[in-house]
């Protein structure tokens, strides 16, 4: 008895050991970063972890179209002023294409789940090999579908539709969770006399608050922290079209912004990592529930 | 008598005319159209103030220039061109660096200058300017300043440093002694040529790529000549003990920021780009020279540098009635007057051999930009010495001048072995 609480205490001493230093390991570049952000004085880079001056400068630097707020160790003030553009762009984008990418998810997996219809299943096979070829294999084809047919290259609204316009191809989690609602529940409906999208929007919906929530988060965070895509489509040419990935990749490069921009770029880093991180605690219980919901068979 | 006098007077009014006409003609005013520029952010206000000065003195419209500015990098405008060089607002003149010509011409993307405007330029820039904007012989654009080299930053507090920074063994030992670290990031091709590299060794043109009949790249070297071993092994056996005791460092910028910073670092190989962010940290104590010598047998070598430039192209892909506008206020853009208006608002060190000797400039340049020109006389072009292919093999000799670790070769079999990939046309 007493060996096995013995045995007990040593395994989980263990465990919280590694425990530990994982979570050091996972928190300590985010720790860093913020650090960073407030660090003031004459120099960017620096290779202590807290910095000897404090300074909230980095962050009004990013308003600086507001506050005026310029960097005094910078000879290149090519990016000066962009930051809050960056950012709006970078909102529009996401919550419009998260918006449309949610309608067209839970559309596709509600239609998947509870219609019959000729080639279903042919279109779910399909679907599924597609789905396994990378994305970043239809650049060249987008960038030019972008600027020949839509002529929209250069313009973030293209972003809007690249990303949401592919969205329904990534049904699965939803309709698993969609199949999970009993269908007793649609037929009850049916014989009061709701139609098929009544169903949907009054029935099925107000039940799969767990799997909207989770749609919702995923199809926002791919547009607002997605580099590649918006930087072929936008291109290094439009500064002000910009998304914060492209902006915030650029303050770390460059032959004279790299070696003075390093503070400014971590406050540009944390504060795009805010409204995720909002978005993340409210949401979260229902976060995973919708992650395991999907899984469950019922 | 009145027929005579009709007569007389037409002829003279046709002949006045077409003396009008041909004034005309000569004059130098052009039919200009509106082009699309792509530079720096910085050198807009340069623009502006050349433009804008040139502008004033035309009385024609169509004399004057009239352009729409948009910021790209330098190191970006040949990247996203060579994407697509035909995307919306494509510039018809556009700020690169010299190292993106080559992709551009291979894709005919760039146009070609000739006759009298080549002239033009070979006679007016440095020699290392020109060479950077040159490919197979032909001039692919204006060169803007030569600024993109490295030479040795230093901390002149560092009593008795004044008389060693000539020396690499000096320089190293002072180091030692004080407790103190040098940086140079030998592991790294863009810095590792510089002693093989030497005037005085194999020298600035031991290492060139060019294209052979099918567009294939091959190199030209002769680093595993006698000199180059001997060069090698002397260097292996110097830096290899500093860098095993942390005397010798390598790292990149952040680095030598930090290193000056606290003070453990007294001298730093690196370019102009660090004095803004070196000025506050060291303070009047900074200062800049040419890299230094080292010594085999008693005689001395200099070490030698990369070097690239910044060049205004022309997008072979617009008008030519865009292409030649562009042309003419490229050649206005690094006239002698341009070169040292940008001296002055941004401190783009001048290639134009005439501005370089102007009082405007030599009596305001930075720390950096005068070690730099110094050291520009013992520089090979970038652009032209390393492609791709170049950048593993220098890191590779670069490593092996730290650790002396050649897996049991000797250095001849080493960089023998190295310089024949090198050889083998891709």
């Amino acid at each position: 008895m007493k060996s096995l609480k013995a045995s007990r205490i040593i395994s989980n001493t263990i465990i919280y050991l590694i425990l530990g230093i994982m979570s050091i390991i996972w928190v300590l570049p985010i720790v860093w970063i913020v650090l960073q952000s407030f660090g003031g004085g004459g120099i960017s880079v620096r290779s202590q972890l807290i910095p000897e001056t404090f300074t909230f400068d980095n962050y009004l630097y990013l308003f600086s179209n507001f506050t005026g707020v310029t960097n005094p160790r910078a000879s290149n003030h090519s990016l000066d002023g962009y930051f809050f553009g960056w950012f709006c762009n970078t909102l529009i984008v996401a919550v419009l294409s998260c918006l449309i990418s949610t309608l067209f998810v839970l559309g596709t997996a509600y239609a998947l789940s509870r219609f019959r219809f000729k080639a279903r299943t042919i279109f779910m096979k399909v679907n599924l090999v597609i789905g396994m070829f990378p994305g970043f294999l239809g650049m060249i084809i987008m960038y030019w579908v972008m600027r020949d047919i839509f002529h929209l290259q250069g313009n973030y609204f293209s972003l809007v539709i690249i990303y949401s316009a592919g969205a329904g191809g990534g049904y699965y989690i939803a309709k698993g969770f969609f199949d999970t609602i009993s269908k007793n529940i649609d037929e009850a409906a049916m014989i009061d006399g709701a139609s098929k999208s009544q169903i949907f929007w009054q029935i099925i919906l107000p039940l799969a608050k767990p799997i909207i929530v989770y749609t919702v988060l995923t199809s926002f965070m791919g547009p607002w922290g997605d580099y590649v895509t918006s930087s072929y489509i936008i291109g290094l040419q439009n500064t002000s079209n910009w998304t914060v990935a492209i902006g915030l990749y650029q303050f770390t490069t460059g032959q004279d912004i790299a070696t003075s921009y390093y503070t400014q770029f971590a406050a540009g880093a944390v504060v795009v990592a805010l409204p995720i991180t909002i978005l993340f605690f409210a949401l979260q219980k229902y976060y995973v529930s919708g992650v395991t919901g999907g899984a469950v068979k019922g | 008598m009145k027929k005579g006098l009709l007569i007389l007077g037409t002829a003279l009014m046709t002949t006045l005319g077409l003396v009008a006409c041909q004034q005309q003609e000569a004059a130098p005013a052009g039919d200009y159209v509106h082009i699309d520029i792509w530079a720096t952010a910085a050198e807009q206000q340069v623009i502006e103030a050349v433009v804008n000065d040139y502008n004033s003195k035309q009385t024609e419209a169509s004399a004057k220039f009239n352009y729409t500015f948009t910021a790209v990098a330098e190191s970006d405008a040949g990247t996203t061109l060579a994407k697509d060089p035909t995307v919306d607002g494509a510039p018809a003149l556009f700020l690169c660096a010299d190292d993106h010509i080559f992709n551009l011409q291979s894709k005919d993307i760039v146009s070609e200058l000739k006759g009298s405007r080549k002239d033009k330029v070979v006679a007016e820039n440095s020699a290392v300017a020109v060479a950077g904007a040159t490919l197979d012989g032909k001039l692919y654009g204006y060169p803007v300043t030569s600024d993109n080299g490295y030479f040795l930053w230093y901390n002149k507090g560092v009593s008795g440093i004044q008389d060693k920074v000539g020396s690499l063994e000096d320089l190293l030992a002072l180091a030692k002694a004080n407790n103190k670290k040098v940086l140079m990031d030998v592991a790294n091709g863009w810095y590792a040529n510089s002693f093989i590299m030497s005037p005085d060794a194999c020298g600035v043109d031991s290492l060139y790529w060019e294209k052979d009949a099918e567009g294939k790249v091959k190199y030209v070297t002769n680093w595993d000549n006698e000199t180059g071993v001997k060069v090698s092994e002397y260097i292996a056996g110097l830096l290899t003990p500093y860098y095993a005791d942390g005397t010798l460092v390598t790292g990149s910028n952040e680095n030598i920021s930090a290193g000056f910073s606290d003070g453990s670092l007294i001298a730093a190989v690196s370019g102009t780009w660090m004095e803004n962010e070196l000025k506050p940290i060291v303070g009047n104590n900074l200062a800049a020279t040419k890299l230094p010598t080292y010594k085999i047998e008693g005689k001395s070598y200099q070490m030698a540098s990369f070097t690239g430039s910044k060049v205004y192209c022309l997008n072979k892909t617009r008008p030519v009635a865009e292409q030649k506008t562009a042309a003419a206020l490229a050649e206005l853009l690094t006239s002698k007057e341009a070169q040292l208006v940008r001296f002055e608002k941004r401190q783009a060190l001048p290639c134009n051999n005439e501005a370089a000797k102007d009082s405007r400039y030599t009596a305001n340049v930075t720390i950096g930009g005068a070690a730099l020109v110094e050291q520009n006389a013992y520089a090979c072009v970038q652009a032209k010495t390393a492609q791709d292919r170049y950048w593993d093999i220098g890191q590779a000799i670069g490593q092996a001048y730290l650790d002396s670790n050649l897996a049991g070769k000797t250095w001849t079999q080493f960089l023998k072995e190295q310089m024949d990939t090198l050889r083998v046309a891709q």
